[in-house]
């Protein structure tokens, strides 16, 4: 469409011509009797179905919700007090529906498809934002990893292809940034990535598009937005339609990432409109589906068997908790659906320990089998030294006289911790995880100061990429036999000792 | 001539006690004393010569580790330099990739930009041109329907809702 | 059962009686009849009846049209 010219425009609009044929128009009407808060109250369109998209006279758009015997509650899917008391409405017949299609990569689009990014949108197919789930016999376990890029999550907590992982925390600990990372490591792994931004400031999404323009992600990402300007009912969509967007691509034998930032937010948007159309308030207002609202959205997240194509949704839901509680309503309900938890704490957040996951309390149900062989074989023991390290961590405070064992665990503790602090937007390949912890079993770091490890670590990753230069390619498809283990252990010591000179 | 044996020998004897006596006396009061003068000077001439000796070992030590200082001191200028140098011409690459890289994505900016303007375009031609091809088919219709067309609408009408 | 139907200004009055006994036929005899004359519609009818809405008239084609070619 792009490459046409005038004479070309003409030629389009002639064939759509002749592919049209003129039907007869008959259509159900109704009218707004009592329009307020968002919600309209609506006479007539007795065959309305729940759920449907409802035109309004001045072509706002609704979705009804609320159907009642005598009239329908619809939800004004647009801001604005554009709906009067007294239109028409008509019932479009669809469920709300979003454009899919490989034109809608690195696009930024809103809850009902429409293109935020300055550009028209051509789309070729629609979806239905409400879908069911894969069944049982559809999936098949979850085998392959997604790497994260970053150390910790990799090593402890992984997170496989399929998976869902709720990345859980109060606000400012670093929670959005885990995930654009994670975006951001998808460069060359051909992952399709999704980001659905809930009830977020217009500012922070812009934030996030910025830093994913700059870092060239968004040829594989979309960007669905819900921001807190918008009506509930849209926030509410919102990681629905961005969850159609990314199943055509999984039934299409693609894997996705999607990421639902946040689903709290998403919770209060949904309470806001079950509060509006009176629907009656359960614990904590919110209305009793919320929980369904939740484990529909989840698990449509899945990994299919390969007689359909062998795709994957991997679901990376965000839950904002406040003051650590995360034994609060919402958070407790995301937390029994998903598979596992990445529990990101304010307190090793602001003693600089970031990400600021605790070890402790993150879990990944799928574990070992969403690791590639390489981190397999040098992350075993990592979760078991953290937890000892935690609990002897308290004699070290108070500079207590402890045995030899004990202060080397303490010491080896202290290093642990401080290999996995990493910086933002800063991915370590599969190549460089393996080596590091291969490094930390092999005690290399034992005699160098916790300041200086992140140099050191450099040069020694440095070293030894010149040194196995045909190793490297092969680890960084995630397998790692035992001569080219030894291969890089030898590398490793040999560049301990020229440090050490 | 009658020689006294008698008085010879003593008189020998006499002599050679004071050749003895005299021995002696030379040896306590003259060799003694000589000697000790004569060892004195030996013992205090090797003492100076050791430590005109020791001062002349010192003073070589340190023309040599001076030597070794300022040639460091030259390397270390050397290799200074030299760092300096790379860390210039370092400094001239980075500079030089940096800008451009920002020509490159000024470019790219543009062309992502000029894309944008052209689907646009396009877009809103579309639009236009479709509105302006209803309205001068309304216009026509306007003015031509008759009754008979009217018919055949209402006609058609009940046929398809099949009433 | 009411039924409105919007008729071109200038219809005759032989093609509505045309257009009422379609719609008694559906509906019965007792059907009562509300006309309103328009000079946008150009030809056709839109009849509104029990909440649907049956539109033949020509305006209203073309504006499918243009919505259809132009989405």
């Amino acid at each position: 469409m792009s490459e046409y010219m005038p004479e070309g425009i003409s030629a389009y609009l002639k064939k759509r011509l002749d592919e049209h044929t003129v039907k007869t128009i008959k259509y159900k009407y109704g009218t707004v009797t009592k329009t307020g808060d968002g919600v309209a109250r609506i006479l007539g369109l007795p065959e309305c179905k729940y759920g449907e998209l409802l035109r309004f006279e001045n072509g706002t758009y609704g979705m009804a919700l609320d159907l009642q015997e005598d009239h329908l509650g619809a939800v004004i899917l647009d801001t604005g007090d554009t709906v009067r008391e007294g239109m028409t409405v008509i019932g479009t017949g669809k469920v709300a529906e979003i454009p899919v299609g490989d034109e809608i990569l690195g696009r930024v689009i809103d809850s009902i498809g429409r293109p935020l990014d300055g550009r028209p949108l051509m789309a070729q197919k629609f979806r239905a934002c409400e879908q069911s789930a894969p069944k049982i016999i559809e999936r098949r376990p979850v085998d392959t990893p997604l790497r994260t890029g970053i150390l910790a999550i990799d090593s402890m907590v992984p997170i496989g292809m399929g998976q869902r992982e709720l990345i859980i925390g109060d606000r400012q600990t670093g929670k959005t940034s885990i995930a654009i990372d994670t975006i951001l490591n998808q460069k060359n792994s051909n992952v399709i990535c999704i980001y659905c931004a809930v009830g977020q400031k217009a500012s922070t999404v812009s934030r996030v598009i910025e830093t994913l323009k700059k870092a060239k992600a968004m040829s594989y990402t979309c960007v669905v937005t819900a921001t807190a300007s918008n009506s509930p009912a849209m926030q509410y969509l919102a990681p629905f339609a961005a969850t159609s967007i990314a199943e055509w691509f999984m039934y299409a034998g693609k894997n996705v990432l999607i990421i639902y930032d946040d689903l709290s937010k998403h919770a209060v948007a949904y309470r806001t409109m079950s509060l509006l159309l009176q629907r009656p308030p359960g614990r904590e207002a919110f209305p009793g589906d919320v929980f369904y609202l939740h484990s529909r959205l989840l698990e449509r997240s899945a990994c299919l068997s390969k007689d359909l194509g062998g795709g994957s949704l991997t679901a990376i839901p965000i839950i904002e908790t406040m003051g650590g509680n995360i034994s609060s309503y919402i958070p407790t309900n995301v937390i029994s659906i998903t598979d596992g938890q990445i529990y990101l704490e304010n307190e090793l957040f602001n003693s600089g320990i970031r990400p600021a996951i605790n070890t402790g309390l993150s879990v990944s149900r799928v574990g070992r089998a969403a690791q590639c062989d390489s981190i397999k074989k040098v992350s075993g023991t990592l979760r078991i030294q953290l937890s000892k390290f935690r609990e002897m961590a308290v004699f070290a405070r108070f500079g207590s006289d402890v045995d030899v064992q004990t202060a080397k665990m303490l010491k080896k503790g202290s290093i642990l911790t401080e290999l996995f602090k990493q910086q933002k937007s800063n991915p370590y390949s599969n190549f460089e995880e393996t080596l590091l912890l291969l490094a930390y079993n092999n005690n290399v770091f034992d005699d160098v100061e916790p300041s200086k490890l992140k140099p050191f670590c450099k040069k020694m990753t440095q070293y030894v990429k010149n040194v196995c230069a045909g190793i490297v390619p092969i680890i960084e498809t995630g397998f790692m036999s035992d001569g080219d283990m030894s291969a890089l252990e030898k590398s490793i010591m040999e560049f301990k000792g020229i440090s050490d000179e | 001539m009658n020689i006294n044996l008698g008085e010879t020998a003593v008189d020998l004897i006499i002599n050679i006690l004071n050749i003895l006596i005299l021995f002696v006396i030379v040896k306590l009061l003259v060799y003694k004393p000589v000697k000790k003068f004569l060892d004195d000077r030996k013992a205090r001439i090797n003492e100076e010569t050791s430590k005109a000796q020791k001062i002349l070992d010192e003073a070589t030590d340190t023309l040599k580790s001076k030597d070794l200082l300022l040639e460091e001191s030259r390397k270390n200028a050397e290799a200074e330099s030299e760092k300096i140098i790379s860390e210039a011409k370092a400094n001239a690459d980075f500079i030089v990739a940096e800008a451009k890289k920002n020509a490159k994505t000024a470019e790219e900016k543009a062309n992502a930009e000029i894309k944008a303007k052209k689907e646009n375009f396009v877009a809103s031609s579309k639009d236009e041109i479709a509105e302006l091809a209803v309205n001068i088919a309304e216009r026509i219709l306007s003015r031509e329907t008759n009754s008979k067309d009217n018919e055949k609408i209402i006609e058609d009408f009940f046929d398809e809702v099949n009433i | 059962m009411t039924v409105t139907i919007t008729v071109p200004k200038d219809l005759s009055d032989d093609i509505y009686e045309k257009i009422l006994d379609g719609f008694k036929k559906k509906y019965g005899d007792d059907t009562v009849f509300i006309k309103e004359k328009s000079t946008k519609i150009i030809g056709g009818f839109i009849a509104e009846v029990d909440g649907t809405v049956y539109d033949t008239s020509i305006r209203s084609k073309l504006n499918e049209i243009k919505k259809a070619i132009t989405s």
